[in-house]
């Protein structure tokens, strides 16, 4: 009985504040150092005093419930959803139930389907908003629960089949899945999400996400995800079709600045940060653009030699920077060299027409033969596995 | 990258790093100046976070040796303290970044600070309680490792002590000491934030144990 008050108290506090941003589920001896009440709310406090000051607090949109009656809770939720489940003339008690269910826990993808099927009845735009809205609040602690992002990307998707802008709404999800990666690092799912939107953006909505999500990239070099991102940004620039009265001319002359500008950005930082892999697969991601769809495009100019090689001597001079640095005491400069060899392993394998040249070039620059770069700057443990992997081994005997 | 705060104190003289411990509470660093910025923690673990912030500033800055740099890892933390004739830095960031840059910041932290306040720290036995708008200022500004490879640049020709490395922050207690016992016997930590220490640990970002 007091497990079903407990319920009900619950649903009526998050009915009361629609607006709650975050839950948290605290240890009792902290629950107590809160302090007691809710301010603002008094419109469902006399019902059920004890509790409000027991169990659950709610101020400046913010939940805190006691762990202490969590599984209690939780089973009366979960009763509650399955007593309801098949009743139709019950939807609206239903979604009280789901919906408290999945606070408790976000998993438990029969009662996220048990929504969509009430939400599929009836298109209707305020009730989806709400559901965004019950997203955040679940995200708030668990940022990477896969059911909730899945959920949010239905939802999403029943809005995008009756309207046919989408700018400010990805601009809002754009904003969510930033606040939360500061919060949760390496968060791929979050940006995961912000990849899926990309196909309901507008090009100018696309390079406007490019300019902004390089500040933070900046700062957070050791997580791929961003850089991640901005490869699914590129490749959509790449693929995006001509709108009425766009010049190809420009538009492709405006793409291959871009990824040039890309390229110097990230030299820069791999100079600033030594030893991030991030950095040098998001530069292994450009380069064989660069090499594949950029400087094979001159294919009938006579200048195309030029042009690679031009490339190339400057991705070698890289390499031999962070093979001719001063070792340190954090390792840092040791990785890099690592890292930068494997880089132009890499290169010779993915684009085979440019390795002849790559040969070449450390010729000239009598660094030897690309193995002998790999066993200068390869920790031994490593070699033999890369060199198996990559065929040179076989080659060198 | 992320530096998530920038404290000064002053270890207290008698007896740095108690190595009698055990019973009674052992000489404590004074902090001088604290700058913290818990926003990126969840809204009920922000004052936990904030406690435990300066008692870890106070573990450590207590046990660093005038002259001597110090790099310590708590979990996905790196705390840096710097001692420089008796008065220490200390900052709190995240794994990334880099330990060079946070060791030139630590020194313009001191570097200003006694610009701005001369010696007067050599007779505080209390905590001081005001801000220091430079401090503020630099937490926000400092985010960003470029504008700490610019001091660098003008510090190139300082100190180069070497940087002790601590994978652990046991490692930075002295012998006999145990960090629970630290923990219980702190003032900075009340009873509330050592469960939800506990339970940060425990559960981390995920609340599976619900499902149970």
């Amino acid at each position: 009985m007091l497990a079903q008050d407990l319920l009900r108290h619950f649903e009526r506090i998050l009915h009361a504040d629609p607006l709650i941003d975050e839950v948290g589920f605290l240890h009792p001896t902290q629950f107590r150092s809160l302090g007691c009440g809710q301010d603002g709310d008094s419109d469902s406090s006399p019902q059920a005093p004890e509790f409000q000051y027991e169990y659950f607090w709610c101020r400046e949109h913010k939940l805190a419930i006691s762990s202490e009656i969590l599984p209690e809770l939780y089973r009366a939720a979960r009763d509650a959803y399955y007593n309801s489940r098949n009743d139709s003339s019950q939807a609206a008690q239903l979604m009280s139930h789901t919906k408290a269910l999945l606070i408790l826990c976000p998993d438990m993808l029969t009662a996220w389907n048990s929504r969509k099927m009430v939400l599929s009845e009836k298109y209707d735009l305020a009730k989806l908003m709400d559901e965004l809205q019950l997203c955040v609040l679940i995200l708030s602690y668990s940022p990477k629960n896969e059911s909730t992002w899945s959920h949010r990307r239905w939802v999403l998707k029943q809005v995008a089949e009756q309207h046919q802008d989408m700018a400010e709404l990805v601009e809002k999800e754009s904003v969510l899945v930033k606040e939360l990666a500061e919060r949760s690092k390496m968060n791929y799912r979050a940006w995961r999400h912000r990849c899926w939107l990309i196909p309901y953006m507008t090009r100018k909505q696309v390079l406007d996400e490019l300019k902004k999500s390089t500040k933070w990239s900046e700062l957070h070099v050791a997580d791929n995800c961003c850089f991640h991102y901005r490869r699914s940004l590129l490749l959509a620039l790449l693929d995006s079709r001509l709108e009425n009265g766009e010049d190809s001319l420009t538009w492709e002359s405006e793409t291959y600045q871009l990824w040039k500008d890309e390229l110097r950005w990230d030299e820069i930082l791999i100079r600033r940060y030594k030893g991030r892999e991030s950095l040098w697969n998001h530069r292994r991601f450009l380069s064989q653009w660069w090499i594949q769809k950029f400087l094979a495009l001159e294919d009938t100019c006579p200048s195309t030699t030029s042009q690679v090689d031009l490339f190339i001597t400057q991705e070698i001079g890289l390499l031999s920077e962070c093979l001719n640095d001063h070792a340190d005491e954090f390792e840092e400069s040791r990785v890099q060299a690592e890292l930068s060899a494997l880089y132009i392993l890499w290169i010779s394998k993915q684009v085979p027409v440019v390795k002849r040249k790559l040969e070449e070039r450390l010729h000239f620059v009598s660094m030897g033969r690309l193995k002998d770069v790999l066993v200068r700057a390869c920790r031994p443990e490593k070699l033999r596995p890369w060199m198996n992997l990559l065929g040179l081994a076989d080659q060198s005997q | 990258m992320k530096i998530t705060a920038l404290l000064v104190l002053k270890p207290s003289t008698s007896g740095a790093g108690s190595s009698s411990s055990g019973c009674g509470s052992g000489p404590e660093a004074v902090v001088l100046a604290n700058a913290t910025d818990v926003s990126h923690f969840g809204y009920f673990q922000r004052s936990a976070a904030r406690e435990f912030i300066v008692f870890v500033a106070r573990t450590v800055a207590q046990r660093t040796q005038p002259g001597q740099r110090q790099s310590v890892q708590h979990e996905e933390y790196k705390v840096h303290s710097h001692n420089r004739n008796g008065i220490c830095a200390v900052a709190f960031m995240d794994d990334h970044y880099p330990v060079r840059s946070a060791f030139s910041l630590l020194n313009k932290v001191l570097d200003e600070y006694q610009k701005d306040f001369g010696d007067s720290w050599k007779s505080a036995t209390a905590d001081g309680t005001q801000q220091w708008p430079f401090l503020t200022d630099a937490l926000t500004k400092f985010q960003d490792p470029a504008e700490a490879d610019k001091l660098m640049k003008i510090q190139r020709d300082l100190d180069e002590t070497k940087i002790i490395l601590h994978k652990t922050i046991e490692s930075v207690l002295a012998r006999g000491e145990r960090l629970d016992s630290l923990v219980e016997k702190s003032s900075d930590l009340s009873a509330a934030s050592q469960v939800t220490l506990s339970l940060l640990c425990l559960v981390n970002d995920r609340f599976d144990f619900i499902q149970v």
